[in-house]
């Protein structure tokens, strides 16, 4: 075990070079004029390869990755450039990761509360009306674009319950509309694998084993098939759970939530390099860990999987 | 040769049938294992009965064989599903109808600004006296006539009943004029007349000259529940106006909730209460609940009470009797239109119309949707393929697909937006470079299923060659997967063109797409009125993905065989 995880701990460190390396040269390539603010034509030379020096961009592109990595080993992300000018980048990151992480744990756990035994109960009443009426609500969840009922949850519930419209941080009350729109789609995707996990499962051999002994309905579908059905959900608990820090684009934008939402987005919009490259490196390390998490969970979960057997089984 | 199969030879088959034919010919009365037949019966058996049974090899294997065919069993399930197969129908409805729309008459360019029309109004005249006026063009063709810089051309739409309509124009001093009404050739009903912009005010008149746009006097109405007072100068009573109206006064009739009694009618003018005074109102002869007065015309607000006082109406309505109705030219583009009988689904906030900015985006976004869809698959499955089989390039297939899948697309997005002008070309680029892993590893996985099966060991050893083995035994594997995750990338990349449009690189304005028309509408979804414009493109949204969704689902179920009886 120990020298699978070292392994999988090299791999992912090539991985994050490859990737940051690939970015940093990417937005390289970016039009030099987006750096120098809304006022190009009026600059004279001087001042624009002054503005150039001063964030480093005069220098060749593997100078600067030098520079950027002899940086990252002290582990210094570096400072905004252009998104809060001359402000840490930890500094500007670490409440917004508090507040979206605070609301995306929660709705996760409202999710995994709701959408497994919604797809629990969907499985063992295949075919019948709950089943029927659970698959309308997810295809609904999963076709109507969410950016439109996202709106509309905030608009008529804020109407029909008096629920604040914006995201207050001081006031929980305010969390509530955020968090329910958060969940729903995730609701309806853990619901849908749920279900379909556990009809896979229902139709295996040693479920009819188990009824042939005369086990009963209710420990069938306990012990037997949502057990083995649950393990390849877990692997990917771990890895949302951690991507709960990337924040909501839609969510974070209507209700005003000063999260991570759309923060990637705006600073590569605004050529932000150094906050692009820390948010990149960050997310990325989070896929990675996430990853390698989930597959530590599986074999907890489920001890018949070894991870250090000869074909790695995803 | 015998016409009956060995089967049926050797079954019962062949002797009910015998007995079913000799019974119908009236030949045999009693059962046909009475080895007793007479001769007659005997001349009337099928002489085929008799004859050599030849074994026929191909039809022996046929019979030995079940008629299992993958393709017809697949869609025989899938027909099985009801609810999958009227998804497939609205689906291609959907589809078919895109391509359809912009081939069929009186349909706008999708952008097309459209204005006003600045030199004619559209008046439009209902039975009741009610209409609609205003410059949004309702007829074909070019003008019956071009109306001179000082004159505007009204086009005129009454009811059947009406006749050929009159109409009256009057100027500010309220001098009446009548104008020459034609019929215009080229639109059946709708009539022409020229106004002059100094007399701008319009009254219609049927030609009996029993039905009129414009009266003399106005109508109060009292709802029973809450005493709210409605005044309109729409005719609402049936018989011929009163006409030996006072001079300085005018017409005015007012109806009331049947426990009201007599109305009382307080009139009060400019100066309020001090010059308030109560008028005399009588029963309208022949129509119930009908009762008319006369109030001076400079004293027009009207309060009304129950006879007893006890109910009071709950506002006070400003009846108004002057000219007619000006009718004006309105400038500027048909902005934020409701849906009418010109644009089926309203106008934007440009003047757009909604209705084939729809279909075109619908369009639009299918062909991003099938394009990213096809490219996806072609890649994807040769990349799976690659990956899955030969094993060397696993680990560089993996390193990629590690790659692609930590850095964000947006990133990507943005680079090819510099690099191209945003444009369908660009944003189809920009889906497939990092899309086709996923399929890939898919794929990938599926074939580190199958590809040591016996079945494919055995190919081995026969000496297949790989590009055999991978396009006989590996690829019809995975046919029902691959067919569901196309089905789902179609609505997948327009969902991905929708969060574009949303971040701001999504297509321009000019391309209308389902993307930037539901993005177009979240801005104005504040305006209760203008909700319309979210509405329709989420709605056609929604039901393109559920028909997709509910598809490709139906259609995957039915590919397994698994699930093939």
């Amino acid at each position: 075990m120990g020298k699978y995880v070292l392994k999988r701990f090299g791999a992912a460190l090539l991985s994050l070079f490859i990737i940051i390396t690939l970015i940093f040269c990417l937005l390289r390539l970016m039009p030099i004029e987006g750096y120098l603010g809304p006022n190009v034509d009026k600059l004279s030379e001087e001042v624009i390869a002054a503005k150039l020096a001063a964030k480093g961009l005069d220098k060749p592109v593997p100078v600067q990755l030098f520079n950027f990595y002899r940086n990252l080993a002290r582990g210094d992300l570096g400072k905004s450039w252009i998104y809060r000018e001359n402000v840490d980048i930890v500094k500007i990151i670490k409440p917004k990761i508090k507040i979206s992480a605070k609301l995306g744990a929660m709705a996760m756990a409202l999710s995994l509360i709701v959408g497994i035994p919604l797809g629990a109960t969907m499985a063992r009443s295949k075919g019948k009306w709950p089943d029927k009426l659970g698959t309308g609500f997810i295809v609904f969840l999963q076709a109507a674009p969410s950016a439109v009922y996202f709106l509309f949850i905030q608009m008529y519930a804020t109407k029909g319950t008096g629920l604040p419209m914006l995201y207050n941080d001081s006031k929980p009350i305010s969390w509530i509309l955020p968090i329910i729109s958060l969940a729903l789609p995730s609701i309806a995707n853990y619901g849908m694998w749920m279900r379909r996990y556990m009809v896979d499962q229902m139709n295996q051999d040693y479920v009819k084993l188990a009824r042939a002994k005369g086990v009963s309905n209710k420990a069938v579908m306990m012990k037997h098939v949502f057990r083995n059905a649950f393990v390849p959900m877990v692997q990917t608990i771990p890895s949302s759970l951690l991507f709960t820090i990337m924040g909501s684009l839609y969510v974070e934008s209507i209700y005003s939530v000063p999260g991570m939402g759309g923060l990637l987005i705006d600073v590569i919009q605004r050529q932000d390099n150094t906050m692009v490259q820390a948010l990149v490196l960050i997310f990325a390390s989070v896929g990675i860990i996430g990853l390698f998490l989930g597959d530590i969970l599986m074999v907890l979960v489920d001890p018949r999987i070894s991870l250090t057997g000869k074909e790695e089984s995803r | 040769m015998s016409k009956y199969s060995p089967k049926e030879r050797i079954t019962g088959k062949l002797v009910s049938a015998q007995e079913e034919f000799l019974k119908k010919h009236g030949i045999l009365t009693g059962d046909l294992m009475d080895d007793n037949l007479s001769e007659e019966q005997i001349a009337g058996l099928d002489k085929d009965l008799f004859g050599l049974a030849i074994v026929d090899e191909s039809e022996a294997e046929r019979t030995g064989y079940s008629n299992y065919s993958y393709w017809g069993s697949t869609v025989r399930m899938f027909f099985k599903n009801k609810v999958a197969v009227f998804n497939l129908i609205v689906m291609l409805a959907l589809v078919l109808f895109t391509f359809i729309q912009p081939h069929l008459p009186n349909q706008f360019d999708p952008n097309l600004v459209n204005y006003y029309d600045s030199k004619a109004v559209w008046f439009q005249v209902e039975d009741d006296g009610g209409y609609t006026v205003d410059g949004m063009k309702r007829t074909k063709g070019d003008y019956a006539v071009q109306p001179a810089a000082d004159e505007i051309l009204a086009y005129i739409q009454t009811p059947s009943s009406w006749g050929t309509p009159e109409a009256f124009a009057y100027n500010e001093e309220g001098e009446e004029t009548q104008l020459a009404v034609s019929a215009d050739p080229a639109n059946r009903g709708w009539f022409y007349c020229l106004l002059s912009k100094d007399a701008p005010h319009l009254a219609v008149m049927s030609e009996d000259r029993t039905k009129s746009t414009f009266y003399d006097a106005v109508w109060l109405t009292v709802t029973g529940d809450k005493n709210a007072v409605y005044c309109s100068s729409v005719k609402q009573t049936k018989s011929e106006l009163i006409d030996n109206v006072p001079a300085g006064k005018s017409l005015v009739y007012v109806s009331a909730p049947a426990g009201w009694g007599t109305p009382q009618v307080k009139v009060q003018g400019a100066l309020g209460a001090s010059s308030a005074e109560f008028i005399k109102v009588k029963p309208l002869e022949g129509e119930d609940g009908w009762y008319y007065g006369f109030f001076p015309t400079e004293k027009n607000t009207l309060i009304l009470t129950s006879e007893d006082g006890s109910q009071k109406g709950m506002n006070r309505a400003t009846a108004t009797i002057g000219l007619p109705e000006e009718v004006r030219i309105v400038k500027g583009f048909i902005e934020n239109k409701q849906p009418n009988s010109l644009f089926w689904f309203g106008t934007n906030d440009i003047g757009q119309d909604l209705w084939s900015r729809m279909w075109s985006g619908t369009r639009t976004s299918l062909f991003i949707g099938m394009v990213v869809a096809a490219i996806e698959a072609v890649v994807g499955i040769l990349a799976g393929l690659l990956w899955g089989y030969v094993r060397k390039l696993d680990f560089l297939f993996t390193e990629l697909y590690n790659l692609i899948d930590n850095i964000p697309s947006t990133i990507i997005l943005m680079l090819a937006a510099y690099v191209m002008r945003p444009g369908i070309k660009t944003i189809i680029i920009a889906m497939s470079i990092t899309g086709w892993i996923g399929l890939a590893r898919f794929i990938r996985n599926q074939v580190l299923i199958i590809r040591d099966r016996d079945f494919n060991l055995a190919s081995r050893c026969l000496g297949t060659p790989t590009r055999r083995v991978i396009t006989r035994n590996l690829l019809p594997q995975m046919v029902s997967v691959v067919m569901l995750r196309m089905a789902l990338a179609i609505p997948g990349a327009i969902g991905s063109e929708v969060f574009l449009a949303y971040i701001g690189l999504g297509l321009p304005i000019a391309t209308p797409s389902l993307g930037n028309l539901v993005n177009k509408g979240r801005t104005m979804m504040m305006a209760p009125t203008l909700r319309y414009q979210l509405f329709i493109p989420a709605i056609i949204l929604s039901i393109i993905t559920i028909c997709f969704y509910l598809v490709g689902n139906a259609f995957s179920d039915a590919a397994d065989p698994k699930n093939h009886v």
